[in-house]
């Protein structure tokens, strides 16, 4: 049986197609921009061809993210906090708390042996110690985003960023950066950040091991590295963790169409 | 079948034009601890100001900091706007700081003709009845002298025994809800209880009398049984897009355990002895919001109705900056988890900006609800 999920986000759009319940055969990330809609069908459009399937091989289609309920392609649609939960049990099937950070938010989820989500806790509507932030920074020191974690790597003081608000953390790095501080020691300040916000969120659920991380945010070495030094464990993280919400999707689409 | 509460509703809908009509002086109030009965037994007709009609409170936050929450500021700002200017006076509660702050600003800025605050105790022992019996006199003494009115013991008795009969015909309108087909919906059952508190209670009892018989007779409106059942906890909440996306789940709100829901009109009033003091106790009683001492009281409470709804669920939905509720939320979270309960915690805004991460929120709950394998 041939399932795909579309992860509809607030800054990429994702899509993945699932063979067997097993196999990943295509995926896709695109930039949502300003048409989520037409995006999620670019998506679409773009992982069938990959895949070498029409429309109507595939038996059934989970939307989830924020633009989830967009798509008429779609069969149905879950939240993306089901959807994480069921794409980290795909990938690591031990896991039971998840740290997902996303563009415009950020979440922390335990999961049940099954790969359901048990409970969860989400950030406020703000940006603070979420994708958004990084970019935002990432813009004000002049650096490429994907280039943050190596570059924190360099540090050799520890600065505080003391703002948890993205716009005042803004203004905070900036004055920084008139002080001579070294950029490398400013981006490690802003990860320890995030990552104290991320904790934050994790307690609430209350921690268990083995952890994982997932969305764009996980490809950030120097985030992951800072959460790993804060709650002293290991985090699995997924080859493309910005694929899991799609990957969950896909999942959760067999599962539902095995019941029926 | 939906229209079928539409002519109650319409009773809140159209409040303002409907109590333009009336020629008795109106009192504006905006917490559930206003002794009702002693407005009406003074000739005056009271309304609850809702502040529902602005979602734009700019004009309020030049008086008030903004993080005062949305509730009060939509309220001074339809006083802004002039919206209450046909009433004759505001009667204020020391519910909560924003409401004494409200309070303020609307004797400072408005020039509305009476504005008078009761002191609402924080406990509710006997030295509190006590002393909020003697607020109550204190008020009956004021209207007297202001409106040039005598509030006898048969008008109060009078004023007790209608209030009584909107609280009785509300109570058996949400024991319809116990049943396994709850007839109405979660935003028909506030709007229901928000258009009791529009000071036209002879039309509302009369209405609700007839609904209640209308849903006697009809068969059940109910999909399917078998819904996950949810109560509604928290501050002012009348967002009844927030009531419809957690029925668009699937899942049915048995009960709302809020101001706008059972805490308006749960007991009813003795009526023997003396009436001031039945009101005292009474009102006393019933003291069950955040706002108070005893978060213990407030559970017990809570428990009771989540056992009489059969509630499955709770929603906490604690109005951003609305401290009391927010203040209060761990030690519900913590006893609700002991018994099993789940809850969902939400802290919505009256703007509606955050809708979106609401709806994913109750969704996501929702979803761990329910079996998806």
């Amino acid at each position: 049986m041939i399932t795909a999920g579309i992860d509809s986000g607030s800054l990429t759009t994702k899509g993945v197609i699932l063979d067997g319940g097993q196999k990943i055969i295509a995926s896709d990330i695109r930039l949502t921009g300003g048409g989520s809609k037409e995006t999620g069908q670019n998506v679409w459009r773009e992982i069938l061809e990959q895949a070498e399937v029409s429309e109507k091989d595939v038996t059934y289609v989970m939307s989830t993210g924020y633009g989830r309920s967009n798509f008429e392609f779609a069969d149905k649609n879950i939240t993306e906090i089901s959807c994480h939960a069921a794409g980290i049990h795909f990938l690591f099937p031990e896991v039971e708390t998840i740290l997902d950070i996303g563009g415009q938010d950020c979440k922390a989820i335990r999961v049940d042996r099954l790969g359901q989500a048990e409970d969860f806790v989400m950030n406020d509507k703000c940006a603070a110690g979420t994708g958004r932030f990084l970019e935002v920074i990432a813009r004000a020191l002049d650096v490429r985003l994907e280039d943050l974690g190596e570059i924190s790597q360099h540090s050799d003081t520890e600065v505080r960023i003391s703002s948890m608000c993205t716009v005042f953390a803004e203004t905070e790095v900036i004055s920084l950066v008139a002080d001579n501080t070294s950029v490398p020691d400013i981006v490690r300040g802003v990860h320890r950040t995030v990552a104290d916000r991320a904790v934050t969120l994790l307690r609430k659920v209350g921690i268990t091991e083995p952890a994982a991380m997932s969305g764009g945010v996980a490809h950030n070495t120097g985030v992951v590295h800072e959460l790993e030094r804060q709650l002293s464990l290991k985090l699995n993280i997924p080859e493309n963790p910005q694929l899991v919400g799609a990957i969950g999707a896909a999942v959760l689409a067999r599962k539902i169409a095995e019941k029926r | 079948m939906s229209h079928l509460t539409d002519r109650i509703t319409d009773l809140h809908r159209n409040r303002f034009a409907l109590l333009k009509e009336k020629s008795r002086p109106k009192i504006g109030w905006i917490s559930i601890y206003t002794p009702e009965e002693i407005l009406y037994a003074a000739g005056l007709i009271p309304y609850r100001i809702t502040g529902e009609t602005r979602t734009d409170t700019s004009k309020a936050g030049g008086y008030m900091h903004r993080n005062i929450c949305s509730y009060v500021l939509s309220c001074l700002e339809e006083a802004l706007d002039g919206e209450h200017d046909f009433c004759a006076g505001v009667l204020m509660v020391n519910a909560c700081d924003g409401r004494r702050r409200l309070y303020d600003v609307w004797r400072y800025f408005l020039k509305t003709p009476f504005v008078h605050l009761v002191d609402l105790p924080k406990s509710s022992d006997s030295a509190a009845k006590i002393y909020y019996v003697q607020e109550f006199r204190h008020l009956i003494n004021t209207l007297e002298r202001e409106f040039r009115v005598r509030i006898s013991d048969d008008a109060l008795g009078e004023a007790i025994a209608l209030c009584n009969e909107t609280r009785t015909l509300l109570q058996r309108l949400y024991a319809l809800r116990k049943q396994e087909n709850p007839p109405i919906s979660g935003s028909e059952a506030i709007n229901i209880v928000k258009s009791g508190m529009t000071g036209l209670k002879k039309a509302f009892n009369r209405e609700l009398s007839e609904l209640l018989t209308l849903l006697r007779e009809i068969p059940h409106r109910a999909k399917n049984g078998n819904r996950h059942r949810v109560l509604i906890c928290g501050s002012y909440f009348d967002q009844t897009e927030i009531s419809e996306i957690i029925e668009q789940t699937g899942a049915v709100i048995v009960c709302e355990d809020i101001s706008n829901g059972v805490k308006y009109f749960e007991g009813q009033v003795r009526t023997d002895g003396d009436p001031v003091e039945a009101l005292g106790e009474y009102y006393m009683e019933k003291a069950t919001c955040a706002r108070m001492v005893d978060s213990e009281k407030r559970f017990d409470h809570l428990w009771a109705l989540v056992q009489e709804y059969g509630v499955q669920s709770v929603i906490y939905l604690s109005l951003k900056f609305c401290d009391t509720n927010m203040l209060d939320f761990p030690y519900i979270r913590q006893r609700l988890s002991e018994k099993g309960v789940p809850v969902l915690f939400l802290e919505p805004e009256r703007t509606g900006t955050n809708i979106g991460q609401i709806s994913t929120r109750i969704e996501a709950f929702m979803e761990t609800r329910v079996n998806m394998f």
